[in-house]
């Protein structure tokens, strides 16, 4: 040890003398706290069970408005080779929520701790919606563990939904993972809760459910959209899920957003999706528990809207 | 054998305050630090660590959440600045660092003296409670050392 390291350790030490603690008081407020962790617990077991429903009831949405049966017409799926999916992360989990605000502006942020080691696929985004489906804003968070792996953002709009998600991270992650929202001057708590799809699963059409038929939904939407449709094999019998999600370009890189429902459903089963949404936005397949050559057998078409209106078909229709 | 409660019970009564002090010097808010430590106690009650390394290991845990709370901290000042209305919030959220020794240093250089010089932790201690290489801990020890001596140079030059 040098002068130099006396001299510093000396002086600290003079200006951090030890604190005095009142021992029991500090085992009291841990207990206090080890309660509030529980109660957070709790909530996330609510949402881990929450998504083992839509998983085992292949719940599918379509979404938008303005189409009805009588609207709905027959038409083709350009056949397309299949995005490049990479693994399905685990469930959308929410990881502070702020509801609709009634005035002012909103922002939320996310830091992600040091973890032991980059979570592969994991990341944390914070998203601002308006009403409950309109993308207003995204960012995204990747690798964490990382020295900066911070975000922020902020929305203007006196109705925006703020929401901070995280996607493939496990609960020792999550609680690596800080979350904080805010609406004027005023911050919320940061809370578990229920991921956003569920609550967007009733919008529009009501849940299919799709167990033990087949059947090809396209709904007929005015204005720019999304179109994804998938015609799989039917009778294969293979119970994985697909999931769909909204993607966007954004900086010449893909993020996806939990914006748009994530819908699932079983490979046996035919489905044709349309979202609408802004122009610039692009979707995503996912397969969970699918091999690659599973996938190739999975007719896809993942397309910018070119026309106005899509015509849909409704076939085998359920007993 | 140590069970789990008796050993917390026992960091509590020896150990934290001094982990507190360190912990304070490294973020420079005594509230910050104790809200990390017993956040770090009540996750640490709920795992299975080692009894007799509990100190080491609450310590990794409480910086995790000090550096986690400064990083968020960090992204809502910048959220804060964008708002026009509060573009004087920035100050608000800012680190209290007042005026200790160590208040000049960026924050890992303040993290690594803290833990260092406070808390005893060798380079290898250091770079396992921060998550950073030795290497790192090594520089940036050097160049706290470095910017720590001119200051107690100059501090004793102005003492008569």
């Amino acid at each position: 040890m040098t002068d130099v390291d006396d001299l510093i350790r000396t002086e600290l030490a003079r200006q951090h003398p030890v604190p005095s603690i009142d021992a029991e008081s500090v085992l009291a407020a841990v207990g206090d706290r080890r309660g509030r962790r529980r109660r957070r617990r709790g909530g996330l077991a609510a949402v881990a069970a929450a998504v083992a429903v839509i998983a085992a009831t292949s719940a599918v949405l379509v979404a938008g408005d303005g189409g009805d049966d009588a609207e709905l017409a027959t038409t083709s799926a350009d056949a397309v080779p299949l995005w490049p999916a990479p693994p399905l992360p685990d469930a959308t989990l929410t990881i502070a929520q702020e509801g609709s605000t009634v005035a002012g502006e909103a922002w939320a942020s996310a830091a992600a701790a040091q973890v032991d080691a980059p979570t592969d696929g994991a990341h944390v985004l914070v998203v601002v919606r308006r009403g409950l489906s309109d993308l207003e804003s995204i960012e995204e968070m990747t690798g964490l563990g990382r020295e900066d792996d911070t975000i922020s953002i902020t929305t203007e709009h006196n109705d925006a939904l703020v929401s901070v998600l995280g996607r493939g991270l496990d609960e020792a992650t999550v609680e690596n993972v800080s979350a904080s929202v805010a609406v004027g001057d005023r911050l919320a708590d940061t809370t578990w809760s229920v991921p956003d799809g569920l609550h967007q699963l009733g919008r529009g059409a009501a849940p299919q459910p799709l167990l033990g038929w087949s059947a090809s939904y396209v709904s007929v939407f005015e204005g720019d959209g999304v179109r994804v449709s998938v015609e799989t094999m039917p009778g294969r019998g293979d119970d994985a899920p697909l999931e769909v999600v909204l993607l966007r370009m954004a900086g010449g890189a893909l993020v996806s957003t939990p914006a748009g429902p994530a819908v699932q459903w079983r490979v046996d089963d035919e489905l044709v999706v349309v979202w609408r949404t802004d122009e610039g936005y692009w979707v995503r397949l996912s397969g969970r528990g699918i091999d690659e050559a599973r996938l190739h057998e999975i007719g896809a078409s993942l397309a910018p809207v070119e026309d106005a209106t899509w015509r849909a078909s409704l076939t085998d229709q359920p007993e | 054998m140590t069970t789990r409660d008796e050993a917390l019970r026992a960091f509590v009564h020896d150990d934290y305050a001094p982990v507190l002090r360190t912990l304070t010097a490294a973020c420079g808010d005594r509230g910050r630090a104790e809200d990390a430590l017993q956040d770090a106690l009540a996750k640490t009650w709920e795992r299975d660590a080692d009894p007799d390394s509990f100190a080491a290991w609450i310590t990794v845990v409480a910086m995790n959440v000090l550096r986690s709370g400064a990083r968020r901290r960090s992204a809502e000042a910048r959220a804060l600045e964008r708002w026009s209305r509060l573009r004087a919030a920035p100050a608000a959220v800012a680190d209290s660092t007042g005026g200790d020794l160590l208040a000049g240093l960026p924050r890992l250089q303040r993290e690594v003296a803290a833990l260092h010089y406070l808390g005893d932790l060798s380079v290898v201690d250091v770079a396992r409670a921060l998550g950073v290489s030795e290497g790192t801990v090594k520089t940036s020890l050097h160049r706290a050392r470095r910017a720590l001596r001119a200051v107690l140079a100059h501090e004793q030059e102005r003492t008569p």
